[in-house]
């Protein structure tokens, strides 16, 4: 009889497909609001509060991410948890 | 009792050597997309991979109670049995690397043992559904896992970020930075999944010659010893290798390179916190061939099919190694003196052989194949 723990399984693969694609999203998001802000600046246009936002945006998006990448270490680190 | 000691002192040398293979041909799992992409250089990579290799190997000390996961039956795994599956482990590493094929090192390990066990056991020795659940199944879950997450990743990324005309020339930096990190958190994982196999294959053997009592920890040479051994395989590069996974699949740009090393990053995490174990070999294949396929580039899928054969090979490949060998160390002291001398005869064969198309930090990128059999003047000039 093989035993498969398929709970795992289903659970293994979810969790590597929201998690990859949300932090992958939220990295893009923030890459491309950042992206925006500075080409509004080099095309020496004034700065308006809608660039300011997305900037201000970029910098929650790429906190967010880094809470992520923290509670990935500490996964790793077996003394933490 | 002399001799009892020199076995084991033949052992943990043979184990330390698995380690270093270990680390030499999984480098490329945590290192090749960022090698690729420029996130890292040839150099820098392997570095920080060797760095956080060891630092993996230190940050836990839970030896797995079973070296075998209950694939064989541990009550048989004798010093004699685990030279005997190491041998076929490092020869399968070995071979494998000649030809720059990535595959998994924990199942080469596996499949020497189940070889050797029942050479010396037969199949009472064996748990055939553990082998279908533990190995095979993973085996074909991992790389669609990871796969069909970083081609989704992919194009979510490319769609994400190249709306606005500027070809990603603020983002791409940013999917550089995030390389970094992701492809250190695989190198950190790896020392410490890996770096721990080796210290409770020395442990075992300590413990079954009466040098350390049962149930005790590594001693701290033991996890020096394991974390040093797979830094040092990791910081030798496993170059050919390397080039297949960062080259010979697929063209990999910052963008892609970021969402495989983030899916890698998270099924390995998921992995090893949800109790279904994922070859990270495995899971890094899988990424990279997905982003190829999200970005619509080329796949070489030529080189992908050498590698699935490669991974169906082996365990019996492996199998045989360590059976033949675990017939010869029955023999006795000369068969133990034959097995060692064959180990390291065609150990420096294989050296040999690369040596004639050689592959190293100055030419890793330069080329999508890892040529075997004819000199190239690439190999000459090296």
């Amino acid at each position: 009889m093989i035993d498969v723990n398929w709970r795992a399984l289903i659970e293994v693969t979810l969790v590597t497909f929201l998690g990859g694609l949300l932090v992958v999203t939220i990295v893009s998001l923030a890459a491309a609001l950042l992206q925006s802000s500075y080409l509004a600046t080099e095309a020496g246009k004034a700065r308006s509060a809608f660039h300011t936002l997305e900037a201000w945006l970029s910098i929650v998006l790429f906190l967010i991410v880094i809470g992520i990448v923290g509670f990935g270490f500490y996964l790793l680190v077996p003394w933490w948890h | 009792m002399a001799e009892a000691l020199i076995v084991v002192v033949i052992v943990i040398t043979t184990a330390l050597v698995f380690d270093f293979t270990n680390g030499f041909h999984d480098s490329a799992n945590a290192m090749a997309t960022s090698v690729a992409t420029g996130a890292f250089t040839p150099k820098q990579a392997v570095t920080v991979a060797a760095i956080l290799n060891v630092f993996g190997a230190f940050i836990s000390t839970e030896v797995a109670k079973t070296i075998s996961s209950g694939i064989v039956n541990d009550q048989l795994v004798t010093p004699a049995v685990v030279f005997a599956g190491l041998t076929g482990a490092i020869l399968w590493n070995l071979g494998t690397w000649l030809f720059g094929l990535p595959s998994s090192s924990s199942h080469a390990l596996f499949g020497g043992l189940i070889g050797a066990v029942l050479a010396s056991a037969g199949l009472a020795g064996i748990n055939p559904s553990v082998i279908v659940s533990k190995i095979l199944l993973p085996a074909v879950v991992a790389p669609v896992v990871a796969g069909v997450t970083a081609m989704f990743a992919t194009r979510i990324a490319y769609w994400i970020t190249e709306r606005d005309g500027a070809h990603g020339r603020f983002s791409r930096p940013i999917f550089k930075y995030g390389q970094r990190i992701s492809a250190s958190m695989v190198a950190v994982a790896h020392g410490t999944s890996d770096g721990q196999k080796t210290m409770g294959i020395i442990t075992l053997v300590l413990v079954s010659s009466g040098h350390q009592e049962s149930g005790t920890q590594p001693y701290f040479w033991v996890i020096l010893a394991a974390g040093l051994a797979i830094g040092l395989g990791t910081y030798s590069g496993g170059w050919r290798i390397m080039r297949t996974m960062g080259r010979g699949l697929v063209d990999i740009d910052s963008p892609q390179g970021f969402a495989a090393d983030t899916s890698t990053t998270t099924a390995i995490l998921a992995s090893s916190h949800l109790g279904f174990g994922l070859s990270t070999t495995h899971v890094a294949s899988g990424s990279i061939l997905g982003s190829g396929i999200g970005r619509r580039t080329h796949v070489r899928w030529s080189t992908a099919t050498r590698m699935a054969v490669a991974w169906l090979l082996t365990l019996p490949a492996a199998g045989m190694i360590g059976a033949i060998t675990a017939l010869l160390v029955g023999l006795g002291t000369g068969g133990l003196v034959a097995s060692l001398a064959l180990l390291v005869g065609i150990s420096g064969f294989f050296f040999w052989i690369s040596l004639r198309n050689r592959v190293h930090a100055g030419n890793v990128i330069d080329s999508h194949e890892v040529q075997v059999a004819s000199r190239t003047r690439e190999g000459a000039h090296a």
